[in-house]
């Protein structure tokens, strides 16, 4: 068995999904320590000024593959990795991150992250598909749940329990959404705070934060809203039990004043402060 | 390794079969059928529903003036064209938007902003070689927009007025 490189050894600090809408935005927010790119929208050659210019700046920057499929039933596609690892190399990236989900199957590419069932067997085949990927890439791969609306039926165990088994067999790191646990235990019934003890803390790479909506009771994650509070509120638990090496904001639509995107910004680092305050008083 | 022993009892597994009961899946969400057996049959539909909505969204913000001729109607209709036509392999919008726009133009005619707007993203779109059309728009005056694309360059567009122009 290859040894694959698991420990991400750089703190990253607070961070901010780069998106070229929020070039300008971002490249005045105080105290970013990282970026993270979706990967896919890199090109061959060139890096996109921004994340050049950010690069410049001493900011880290994190690739963020949307398109590997990892938990579908083909092995992860080489073209694609060899892509995702030629952008890690070029942006000096600590690690890139990946996602606990499927695209496409049967011919058809979904444009979305789809759940997997939570059974042996999916955990099987993601187990293969995940070292596949990390045989692939020469830096630390982190992987993230997804929000889901729908579940697939015959779960075999919760969410937390199976990331934490995925992790603990592949050696991946974790990048915890807590916008996808908000979600999915605000949709599925299930508490948020009980679920966050259960998940892997140890080997959180980083975690993610974004925006949402609640329509008809149900919560949709569309990064495209404001962060809601109860998200706000899982920052803070988090940072109460663990001290997470990076928290990043992720909106990819309807984008925000400046203004806003800091107050959004401070808001996350407060709630963080407020818990490594009430960890360090426990 | 702790896991080797549990790991050896699980046997290997069937991906053609994983991959089909995923196929399944993804057919109902897209095209908003009835989900595979053992499925909530509400969660699926608003699965799915967002899955569209998403998509609309983005070709909403590609072609505005194309969402603004719609209406309230615009939702409704993309939906119901999500549900038919896959989103193009490039996954691009704008793309996404025009293959709409002209399933849309099919059953009605679209108002000089839209198909102005229309004729742009053609131009947007062409990666290789000349483009160059010209379209008659009536309002807010009568005028020849002529839109060319060069090689290697984005697209420009001029506006000619009619000479028997506002009157």
């Amino acid at each position: 068995m290859s040894l694959h490189p698991t420990q991400s050894t750089r703190r990253l600090g607070q961070g901010a999904g780069w998106r070229p809408q929020l070039d300008d935005a971002l490249s005045r927010a105080c105290g970013l320590g990282f970026i993270e790119v979706v990967a896919e929208s890199i090109g061959e050659r060139d890096l996109p000024g921004g994340v050049a210019a950010a690069l410049q700046r001493g900011l880290q920057v994190v690739p963020h593959g949307v398109s590997l499929s990892l938990g579908g039933a083909e092995r992860p596609d080489r073209a694609r990795l060899a892509h995702l690892a030629s952008v890690a190399e070029r942006v000096h990236a600590p690690l890139v991150s990946e996602h606990i989900a499927f695209v496409r199957a049967g011919g058809r590419e979904s444009g979305h992250l789809l759940p997997v069932p939570r059974t042996r067997e999916a955990l099987e085949i993601l187990c293969e598909n995940v070292a596949i990927a990390q045989d692939a890439l020469r830096v630390p791969l982190a992987l993230e749940h997804v929000a889901a609306l729908v579940e697939w039926p015959g779960a075999e165990m919760d969410e937390a329990d199976f990331v934490r088994e995925l992790i603990e067999r592949t050696g991946a790191l974790l990048l915890l959404d807590l916008s996808n646990l908000y979600a999915n235990a605000h949709n599925h019934g299930y508490d948020a705070y009980e679920a966050l003890d259960r998940y892997p803390l140890d080997r959180i790479a980083y975690v993610h934060v974004g925006g949402g909506v609640f329509r008809d009771g149900v919560y949709h994650d569309t990064h495209a809203h404001p962060v809601v509070p109860g998200v706000l509120h899982l920052v803070e638990g988090l940072f109460a039990l663990t001290d997470a090496p990076g928290v990043l904001l992720e909106r990819d639509d309807d984008f925000p004043p400046e203004a806003e995107l800091a107050a959004e910004l401070a808001a996350i680092a407060d709630a963080a402060r407020r818990g490594a305050q009430h960890r360090a008083r426990a | 390794m702790p896991h080797d022993a549990e790991r050896s009892t699980v046997p290997a597994p069937d991906r053609v079969a994983y991959g089909a009961r995923q196929a399944q899946l993804l057919d109902a969400l897209l095209g908003g059928g009835e989900p595979p057996e053992g499925f909530a049959v509400a969660q699926a539909a608003a699965s799915g529903r967002s899955l569209r909505r998403k998509r609309g969204g983005l070709v909403a913000r590609a072609l505005p003036a194309l969402v603004l001729d719609l209406g309230d109607a615009f939702d409704e209709r993309f939906d119901e064209h999500a549900r038919a036509f896959d989103a193009p392999a490039s996954g691009d919008p704008l793309e996404d938007g025009l293959l709409f726009a002209r399933a849309v133009t099919r059953e009605r005619l679209l108002g000089d902003d839209a198909r102005a707007e229309m004729l742009l993203a053609r131009a947007a779109l062409r990666r290789r070689g000349l483009f160059a059309r010209a379209q008659w728009l009536r309002r807010p005056h009568p005028r020849l927009l002529v839109v060319v694309r060069l090689p290697g360059a984005g697209p420009r567009h001029v506006s000619l007025a009619a000479p028997w122009g506002r009157g």
